[in-house]
C-alpha cells in the first residue's frame, strides 16, 4: 500500500468573518488548533454482560482555537476580534482556514456564519526577559465546521 | 452530504436540453462550495455562473460531483474575477 501524499500547514489560508465578507487574514495568523467535535455519549451495564451497552447521541458544539501576531494599531484582525468579543451579548466572529490554501479545488473547513461567537480572548502580552513575538488567541464556538471545495 | 449524487462526466448528451458546450456555464451546486471570486460558501442547490474557471476546471468539477448543467439566473456576481492565491 502506497504512503499518502503528507502534507505541512505551510500553504494554510485562514479567513474571518466579522461582518457579512470573509477577509483573508492569512497575514496575520499563526495557528489554528486541530478542532475536535465529539458526540454525546452514554451507556449501561446489566448483570449478565461484561461490557456495556452504548449508544450515541447529537453531535456537541466545536471550539475553535486561532492563535495570531498582534500588531499595534485598530487594522489589525485582533481590534475585529475585540469588537464582536465586546459587543453586548457577544457578536459573530466566523473562521474559515483552508490547509493548502484558498485556491481552486482545495478544501476549506468553516465554523457557522451565523451562529459562532468569541468565547475566550487573550489579549496581547509582553514578557521582559523575552524576545517572543507579542500573540493573541482567541476562541469561537459553533455548532459544527462545515467542509467546502473552492471553486 | 446533502445534495450528494454520483458523479458524471460532463458531455453534450448530459446538458439540458438546448443546452451546448459553448453556452454559457451556469451550474448547479451539488456539494458545498466557495468561488474564488467572491469567498462566499454557495450550498446545495444554488445556481451558479463559473466563467471564470477553464472548461477543464469545470469538467474537473462536474466529474467529481460538486456541479451539474444548469440554467437559470447565477447567484453570484459574473463580473468578478478570480481573487489570487498567496502562496500557491
Amino acid at each position: 500500500m502506497a504512503l499518502p501524499d503528507g502534507m505541512s500547514a505551510c500553504l494554510m489560508c485562514v479567513e474571518i468573518m466579522t461582518g457579512t465578507a470573509w477577509v483573508d487574514v492569512s497575514d496575520n495568523m499563526t495557528v489554528v488548533e486541530p478542532p475536535e467535535q465529539t458526540r454525546m455519549t452514554g451507556e449501561a451495564y446489566v448483570f449478565g454482560e461484561d461490557t456495556a451497552v452504548t449508544v450515541v447521541g447529537k453531535r456537541e458544539p466545536v471550539e475553535v482555537t486561532v492563535r495570531g501576531v498582534w500588531a499595534n494599531g485598530t487594522a489589525d484582525p485582533f481590534y475585529s476580534v475585540y469588537a464582536e468579543f465586546t459587543a453586548p451579548c457577544g457578536d459573530m466572529v466566523a473562521v474559515r482556514y483552508s490547509p493548502l490554501g484558498c485556491a481552486t479545488s482545495n478544501d476549506a473547513f468553516a465554523t457557522s456564519t451565523t451562529k459562532s461567537e468569541v468565547i475566550s480572548l487573550t489579549f496581547p502580552g509582553g514578557d521582559s526577559g523575552s524576545a517572543d513575538v507579542i500573540m493573541y488567541q482567541f476562541v469561537v464556538r459553533t455548532p459544527t465546521l462545515t467542509h467546502a471545495a473552492w471553486a | 452530504m446533502p445534495g450528494k449524487v454520483k458523479p458524471k462526466t460532463e458531455t453534450d448528451a448530459d446538458a439540458k436540453p438546448g443546452l451546448k458546450s459553448n453556452q454559457q456555464p451556469i451550474y448547479r451546486v451539488l456539494s458545498p462550495v466557495i468561488l474564488t471570486t467572491d469567498r462566499r460558501e454557495y450550498a446545495p442547490g444554488s445556481v451558479v455562473d463559473l466563467s471564470h474557471l477553464t472548461p477543464e476546471a469545470r469538467k474537473y468539477f462536474v466529474d467529481r460531483g460538486y456541479f451539474e448543467t444548469a440554467s437559470g439566473e447565477p447567484e453570484n456576481d459574473i463580473t468578478l474575477e478570480a481573487i489570487p492565491c498567496k502562496n500557491c
